[in-house]
């Protein structure tokens, strides 16, 4: 017992990091590791990790407030439809076998992630196209 | 749009949904990688909360559990948010694409 709650603290520590500097609060370390590690049930480890979400990205919302990252007014209004919607998936989670829509999700994470690496690599290599040249003017 | 997408994921699969709202702010609304991973986590804490309150009708919530991670998680928070500020634009950008790929390869492979 005691061994999960060090187990248990350390994987609260890698998720909180990951959420913190990621902006996701976490779950998505918390699910499989507490699957995973410490062999906890699939829907307990969704409910326990959207509990541990809950203060976890307080946490770090503190700090980014701090320093003015937040955007308020888009917060404000996303918040909402983010409520109702989690609402609905979490009624259905009850109910449905999720892992189609996992892996449907999985095509969509790939294609974002693939994407969103490219265009920071494009990015990278124009910045130091831009200085070369300043360099050689 | 950005919320529905966001908030359906989360409570479905039991993640705050930011995986998929920080891609919508930074590419949708055109936010800023820093500013997009702050705002993100502002609305995964109601996210969060709201799917949360199905499973404790379900009563699938381990709170000793909860507790202990509860614990590490805050104390990861300061250190990740800490360690996001320090990091530049561009790197930030590139860390979030390369986790978004592992994410996205282990739901293909582990459904």
């Amino acid at each position: 017992m005691s061994g999960d709650v060090v187990v248990a603290l350390l994987i609260g520590l890698a998720g909180g990091t990951f959420g913190g500097l990621l902006g996701i609060g976490g779950g998505t370390l918390f699910v499989p590791a507490l699957v995973l590690i410490l062999g906890e049930d699939q829907h307990v480890a969704q409910g326990v990790s959207l509990v541990v979400i809950v203060p976890t990205a307080m946490s770090a919302t503190a700090a980014n407030l701090r320093r003015g990252y937040v955007d308020r007014e888009v917060a404000a209004w996303v918040t909402p439809a983010a409520v109702a919607l989690a609402l609905g998936g979490a009624f259905l989670a009850g109910r449905i076998e999720g892992e189609t829509l996992s892996r449907i999700f999985g095509v969509v994470v790939v294609y974002v992630g693939s994407r969103s690496l490219y265009s920071s690599w494009r990015a990278g290599r124009a910045e130091r196209a831009s200085e070369a040249e300043e360099v050689a003017g | 749009m950005t919320g529905a997408v966001g908030g359906f994921t989360s409570g479905m699969t039991g993640i705050g949904g930011g995986t998929v709202m920080v891609p919508l702010l930074t590419g949708y609304l055109k936010m800023s990688q820093h500013r997009a991973h702050a705002t993100s986590l502002v609305i995964v804490i109601f996210a969060a909360i709201a799917a949360t309150t199905q499973y404790l009708r379900r009563d699938q919530v381990d709170w000793s559990l909860a507790a202990a991670l509860t614990v590490g998680a805050v104390v990861g928070a300061q250190i990740g948010a800490r360690t996001m500020h320090s990091l530049p634009e561009r790197r930030l950008r590139m860390v979030f694409a390369v986790f978004l790929l592992v994410v996205g390869v282990r739901l293909l492979v582990f459904g």
